[in-house]
C-alpha cells in the first residue's frame, strides 16, 4: 500500500479535501470563463463603440487577471516552491521590457515630447498608446 | 565524512530528489526553467505580429476583415477548459483514482484536438477567402504566430496521449503523478500564451 | 547525489504490482554495456567526458575558424590581392565569424561548464545526464552541418556569405541566392537547441544539486559566472530562434518578414539579432571571467577580493546586458531617443565590468604571486580585456560610433574582447585544469613560450586594426587599393595572425609532448591539488574518477577545500593544517552509483541535421530525420532507467522518462500534501 492509499483509507476527511481541491479548480475555471465572456462581449456592436483606449485597458486588465489565475491556481505557483515563481517572473521581466522597447523604437508611440516617451517606458504600451488617442497600430512605417 | 552526512543524503533520497537543494524535483524545475525561456519565444513572435499586422495595402485582407470572433471565442473557451480537465486528471491520479484520471486525460486531449482542429478550420477559411501565408505581412505574421502556438498544443496532445497509453497499460499510477503534473504545467503555459494571443491579436480594437 | 550506494527500497506498489523493471519491450531498449573504447565516449552520459568532448570539438572548430582567418589575413596582406575572389571572401569571413562565435567560443564555455559545475558544487553529475549527452551531440551535428556548406554543391559555393550577423534584406533570396544563408539559419537553429537544452540542464544542476551547506553565496565565482551564462543562454536563445525562424520561412516558404516590397522592416532582424547578440557577448565573456577568478586567487595565495561584489557585478552584467543591444544599431536610424537611451545604458554597463577588473587587481595586490602559465594567461586577460573594454566605451558615444561603425576599429575592439578576453582566458583554463582533467601537467616551458608568442601575435594582429579603422578602412572589404595608407598595418596584422597560428600549434604540440611524457612516466604526478587551489574540484583524485567524490562533502565556508588545508594558529598566522592528499578523496569508493550510458541521445540528435538537409534539398529527408528524432525520444522515454546489470540503484532521472522507480512513487505520495 502506498502512503496515498493509506491516507485515503483513513476516512472521509481526506476525500472531502480532494473534493475541496477540485472545487477550487472548478470555481477558478468558472471565473476564467466569465472573464472570457466579458472579453468577448466587448466585441459586440454597442460595446465596441466605446473608445479604443477604454477597450484596450479593460481587455488588458482582464487578460492579466486570467494570466495570474491560471499561473497561480492551475500551475499552483500560489503554494509551490518560490523558485518556480521567480523563474517565470524572470522570463516575463526580461521579455516584456525588451520587446516593448523594441516596439517603441519602431514608433509604436506617437511622436510626442521625448520626455513623455521616456515616461511611457514605465507603463504598458497598450495603456499609453490609447491614452493619447493613438490606436494600437503597428509602427509608423506602414506602406501604401 | 561523518555518518550524519550519509544519513542526510539518504534522507534526501527518500523524496526522490537527488540531494535536491531546494526540495523540489529536477524534472519539475527543468520544466519551469524551460517555460521561463519560452516567454521570450512567444514574446518575439507576438511583437513581430504587432509590428506587421497593419502593414498592408488599403485593399488587402487585414485582421479586421478576417477574424471571426465568435468562432475563435468558442475555441479559446475550449482550450481554457482543457486547463481545468488536466488539473482534474492530476488530482484524480494523485488519489490513485486511475479511472477518472484516464477520463480527464482523454478529455484534455480531445479538447486540445478540438482547438487545433478549430485552428486548422480557421486557416482553411482564411486561405479560401484569399489570405495565404505569402499574401501580405499580416498573413505571414499571423499564420506564423498562431502556427507556432498550434504546434505547441499539438506537442502537448502527443505527450498527453503517450501518458494515456501508459495509463491504459497500467503504468501510470499515483506514483507517476509528477509526470502528469509536469506535462500539465506545459499545457497550462500553452493555455496562458493563448490567453495573451486571444486578447492582443483577436480582441484588441483593430 | 548518489554518493553512497542506496539499499534497495521496498519494491512494492500500492496497486500490488512489482515496480522492478521486469519488462524489456524490445532488445533495443537496453542500456549500452561496457565502458571501454569508442563506445564509452559515444554513449556516455558522464558530464566529465561530455565536457572533454565539448572542449575537443571547440578546439577543433577554433582551429578551423583560425584557418579561415588566416586566409582572410592573407588576402588582405597587400593591396589588390586576389587570393580569394570577392564571393569566396564573403563566405570565408562569414564562416570565420560564425564558427568562432557559435562553434568555438560557446562550446569551449560549455566544456568548462559541463566539466566544472558539478565538481565545484560537489555533485555527482548534472541533473539530466542523458539530456547533457543529447545537447553535445546536437551541437556537434549542427556544427558539422554548418561546415558541410563549404563543399556541398561545389567548393565554396554554398557557404553563408552574409556576415555573422546576417543583416536582412541582404540575406534574402534576392541578394544571397546560394544555399549559404539556409545553412546558416538552420545550422544555428540546431546549435541553439543544444545551447538551450544545456542551459536548462545546468541551471537545474546549480539550483538543485549543490552539496549540503553549499549556499549560493558560497559557490565559487566560476560556478556563479557559468550559472549567469546559462541564464543568459536560456533567455537569449529563444530570441535568436525567432529571428532564424523568420529568416528560414522567408527563404524557404516565401514569407514576407524581411520583404521590403511588402512593407517589411529590415530593422526587425537587427533588433531580434542584437537582443540575442548582446547577451551573447556576455555569454562568451563570463566563463572567461569566472576562469580567471579561480586562477588569480590561487596563484596570488589570497581569497578573491570582494567576493559579493564579484558575484553581484556578474549578475548586474547579466541584467544590464539586456538593455544595451541597440548600440550595435546607432547607424541604422533607430531614432534619437533610442540612441540617447542606449548610449547611456552602454556607458553604465562598463561599471560592473570595471568592478571586476578592480577586484582582480586587488586580489593580486600584496599577494605572493606565482607566474605559472595559467596565471600569465589570467593577467593577460585582465590587461587585454581592459583595452578592449575601453575601446568599447568609445562606442557608447553615439557620435563617435557613427564614424567607427563598420570600420576596422570595431573589428579591433571586439577581437580585443573576444580573443584577448575570452580565448586567452580559455587557454589559461586549459593549463590550469589540465592536470585535474587528465592527470598530467602541460609543459610549463612550452606553455610560457606559446603564451608570449600568442600575446605578441595577438597584439600585432589586432592593435594595428585600431589605426586602420580610424583611418577609414571598412570591414568586410575583399581588398583595397594601394596608396591609402592601409598597406603597412595590414601587412603587420597578417604577420601577427600567423604568430597566433604558431602559438596555437605550440599548444597542440605541448599536449602531444606532455601526453607522451606522461605515458612514458616522465612527468611528475600532479596529485589531487597541484596548485594549492581553493575549490572543491581539487578535493578529488586527478584525473577525476568517474564518480567524482567518494563521499558527500559538507560545505561550511566559501573556499571550503582551502580552509580544510589551511587554518590560523593562536597568533593569527596562516598555517597548514593538512596536506591536500589527506583532505582530498582518493577515488577508491567503488560503491557510488553511476548513471548508465545510453544509445538514445546520439540517436535522436542525428535526426536534426538530417531534417536540416531535408529543409534545404528534399523534404523527404525531413521525414527520415523526424523519425530519428521521434524514435530517439521514444526510445529514451521507454528505456529502462537503469542497466539491470549495473550495481546499485538508479539515480539517472532524465526528463520525461516513464519508469516505475520507487523514489518517484514516494515522491508523489509526499507531494500530495503540497496542494
Amino acid at each position: 500500500m502506498t502512503a496515498t492509499e493509506q491516507q485515503l483509507s483513513e476516512g472521509a476527511d481526506e476525500s472531502s479535501s480532494w473534493v475541496k481541491q477540485d472545487m477550487v479548480y472548478i470555481k477558478t475555471a468558472i471565473v476564467l470563463g466569465v472573464f472570457t465572456a466579458i472579453e468577448v462581449f466587448t466585441y459586440f456592436e454597442s460595446v465596441h463603440k466605446a473608445p479604443d483606449w477604454l477597450l484596450v485597458i479593460t481587455l488588458s486588465f482582464l487578460m492579466v487577471i486570467k494570466f495570474f489565475l491560471v499561473t497561480a491556481v492551475f500551475m499552483h505557483l500560489r503554494d509551490d516552491n518560490a523558485v518556480f515563481t521567480k523563474l517565470m517572473v524572470l522570463g516575463l521581466c526580461i521579455a516584456w521590457p525588451v520587446y516593448f522597447i523594441m516596439a517603441f523604437t519602431f514608433g509604436f508611440l506617437p511622436n510626442w515630447n521625448p520626455i513623455l516617451k521616456v515616461l511611457f517606458l514605465l507603463v504598458p504600451p497598450s495603456i499609453t498608446g490609447s491614452w493619447l488617442g493613438f490606436s494600437f497600430k503597428g509602427g509608423t512605417g506602414s506602406h501604401h | 565524512m561523518t555518518d550524519t552526512a550519509i544519513d542526510q543524503t539518504s534522507n534526501e533520497h527518500s523524496d526522490g530528489d537527488h540531494g535536491s537543494t531546494l526540495g523540489v524535483s529536477n524534472d519539475k524545475l527543468g520544466m519551469w526553467v524551460f517555460l521561463g525561456s519560452d516567454c521570450l519565444l512567444f514574446g518575439g513572435l507576438i511583437s513581430t505580429y504587432m509590428l506587421y499586422k497593419d502593414r498592408i495595402g488599403p485593399d488587402d485582407l487585414g485582421p479586421a476583415e478576417m477574424f471571426d470572433i465568435p468562432f475563435t471565442s468558442v475555441s479559446s473557451f475550449v482550450l481554457l477548459m482543457s486547463s481545468l480537465t488536466v488539473v482534474l486528471a492530476i488530482t484524480a491520479l494523485r488519489r490513485n483514482d486511475i479511472r477518472r484520471s484516464r477520463i480527464w486525460l482523454l478529455a484534455t486531449s480531445v479538447l486540445g484536438a478540438i482547438f487545433v482542429g478549430g485552428q486548422v478550420y480557421e486557416f482553411t477559411v482564411f486561405y479560401r477567402e484569399g489570405l495565404g501565408y505569402t499574401t501580405n505581412l499580416f498573413g505571414t505574421s499571423f499564420f506564423t504566430l498562431t502556427g507556432f502556438h498550434g504546434v505547441h498544443v499539438t506537442v502537448g496532445i502527443v505527450m498527453l496521449m503517450s501518458l494515456y497509453i501508459q495509463s491504459m497499460r497500467g503504468k501510470l499510477t499515483s506514483g507517476q503523478s509528477e509526470k502528469l503534473e509536469i506535462i500539465g504545467l506545459y499545457w497550462h503555459f500553452v493555455d496562458v500564451v493563448w490567453i495573451v494571443i486571444f486578447t492582443i491579436v483577436y480582441l484588441f480594437p483593430q | 547525489m548518489a554518493i553512497v550506494e542506496q539499499e534497495d527500497a521496498p519494491l512494492e506498489l500500492g496497486s500490488g504490482e512489482s515496480n522492478q523493471i521486469t519488462e524489456r519491450p524490445l532488445g533495443a531498449f537496453t542500456r549500452p554495456q561496457g565502458s571501454g573504447g569508442w563506445r564509452s565516449w559515444l554513449f556516455t552520459v558522464d558530464h566529465k567526458k561530455i565536457g572533454i568532448m565539448y572542449g575537443a570539438a571547440g578546439l577543433l572548430f577554433f582551429i578551423i575558424g583560425g584557418i579561415y582567418a588566416l586566409f582572410v589575413r592573407l588576402q588582405l596582406s597587400r593591396p589588390g590581392n586576389s587570393i580569394l575572389s570577392a564571393e569566396t571572401y564573403n563566405q570565408v569571413f562569414t564562416m570565420h565569424g560564425v564558427v568562432m562565435v557559435f562553434l568555438a567560443a560557446i562550446p569551449l564555455g560549455a566544456a568548462f561548464s559541463n566539466y566544472l559545475i558539478p565538481l565545484q558544487i560537489g555533485a555527482r553529475d548534472v541533473a539530466f545526464p542523458r539530456l547533457n549527452a543529447f545537447s553535445f551531440w546536437v551541437f556537434l551535428g549542427g556544427g558539422l552541418f554548418l561546415l558541410t556548406s563549404m563543399f556541398i554543391g561545389g567548393w565554396w559555393e554554398n557557404a553563408p556569405d552574409g556576415g555573422w550577423f546576417a543583416y536582412s534584406p541582404n540575406t534574402g533570396v534576392l541578394f544571397s541566392p546560394s544555399k549559404g544563408i539556409d545553412f546558416f539559419a538552420i545550422g544555428l537553429q540546431i546549435t541553439g537547441i543544444a545551447s538551450l537544452v544545456g542551459a536548462i540542464n545546468l541551471i537545474v544542476t546549480v539550483l538543485n544539486m549543490r552539496s549540503p551547506g553549499m549556499t549560493l553565496m558560497k559557490m565559487p565565482v566560476l560556478t556563479w559566472m557559468l550559472f549567469i551564462t546559462q541564464m543568459l543562454l536560456l533567455f537569449a536563445m529563444p530570441v535568436i530562434s525567432v529571428a532564424l525562424f523568420l529568416l528560414t520561412f522567408d527563404r524557404l516558404f516565401d514569407a514576407n518578414f524581411f520583404n521590403v516590397a511588402e512593407g517589411a522592416d529590415p530593422l526587425l532582424w537587427q533588433h531580434l539579432f542584437w537582443i540575442f547578440g548582446h547577451p551573447e557577448v556576455y555569454i562568451l565573456i563570463l566563463p572567461s571571467f569566472g576562469i580567471i577568478s579561480e586562477i588569480i586567487p590561487t596563484f596570488s595565495r589570497k581569497p578573491i577580493f570582494g567576493y559579493p561584489f564579484m558575484v553581484f557585478s556578474g549578475i548586474a552584467i547579466g541584467f544590464m546586458g539586456w538593455g544595451v543591444w541597440a548600440h550595435h544599431m546607432f547607424a541604422s536610424g533607430v531614432g534619437p531617443v533610442a540612441v540617447a537611451a542606449f548610449s547611456v545604458s552602454t556607458m553604465f554597463i562598463a561599471v560592473p565590468t570595471g568592478v571586476k577588473i578592480l577586484n582582480w587587481l586587488a586580489t593580486m595586490w600584496g599577494g605572493r604571486i606565482r607566474f605559472t602559465t595559467p596565471m600569465l594567461y589570467a593577467t593577460a586577460v585582465v590587461a587585454m580585456f581592459t583595452i578592449g573594454g575601453l575601446s568599447g566605451v568609445t562606442h557608447s558615444l553615439a557620435a563617435a560610433d557613427s564614424q567607427q561603425t563598420d570600420t576596422y576599429y570595431i573589428v579591433a575592439h571586439f577581437h580585443y574582447v573576444i580573443f584577448g578576453g575570452i580565448i586567452l582566458g580559455f587557454f589559461g583554463g586549459f593549463y590550469y585544469w589540465w592536470p585535474k582533467m587528465f592527470g598530467y601537467f602541460l609543459s610549463e616551458k612550452l606553455g610560457k613560450m606559446s603564451f608570449w608568442v600568442m600575446v605578441i601575435g595577438f597584439n600585432l594582429t589586432f592593435g594595428p586594426m585600431h589605426i586602420l579603422g580610424l583611418q577609414g578602412m571598412s570591414r568586410r572589404i575583399q581588398t583595397y587599393s594601394a596608396g591609402q595608407g592601409f598597406d603597412f598595418w595590414n601587412f603587420i596584422s597578417t604577420i601577427g595572425a600567423f604568430l597566433i597560428a604558431v602559438a596555437t600549434a605550440m599548444f597542440i604540440v605541448n599536449i602531444l609532448i606532455s601526453r607522451r611524457a606522461y605515458r612514458d612516466g616522465k612527468t611528475p604526478d600532479p596529485g589531487p591539488d597541484p596548485w594549492d587551489a581553493r575549490s572543491l574540484e581539487w578535493m578529488t583524485a586527478s584525473p577525476v574518477p568517474e564518480h567524482n567524490f567518494d563521499e558527500v562533502i559538507e560545505v561550511e565556508r566559501q573556499d571550503e577545500f582551502w580552509h580544510r588545508k589551511w587554518g590560523k594558529n593562536e597568533s593569527g598566522q596562516v598555517v597548514r593544517r593538512a596536506t591536500a592528499e589527506e583532505v582530498a578523496h582518493d577515488g577508491s569508493n567503488t560503491n557510488v552509483h553511476l548513471p548508465s550510458p545510453s544509445y538514445w541521445p546520439i540517436f535522436a540528435a542525428v535526426g536534426l541535421p538530417i531534417i536540416g538537409y531535408g529543409l534545404i534539398y528534399n523534404l523527404w529527408l525531413c521525414v527520415i530525420g523526424g523519425l530519428f528524432v521521434l524514435g530517439g525520444l521514444y526510445g529514451w522515454v521507454f528505456e529502462p532507467v537503469d542497466d539491470p546489470n549495473a550495481a546499485g540503484h538508479d539515480h539517472d532521472d532524465d526528463h520525461e522518462h516513464i519508469d516505475d522507480s520507487p523514489e518517484n512513487q514516494e515522491d508523489a505520495s509526499e507531494e500530495v500534501s503540497v496542494d
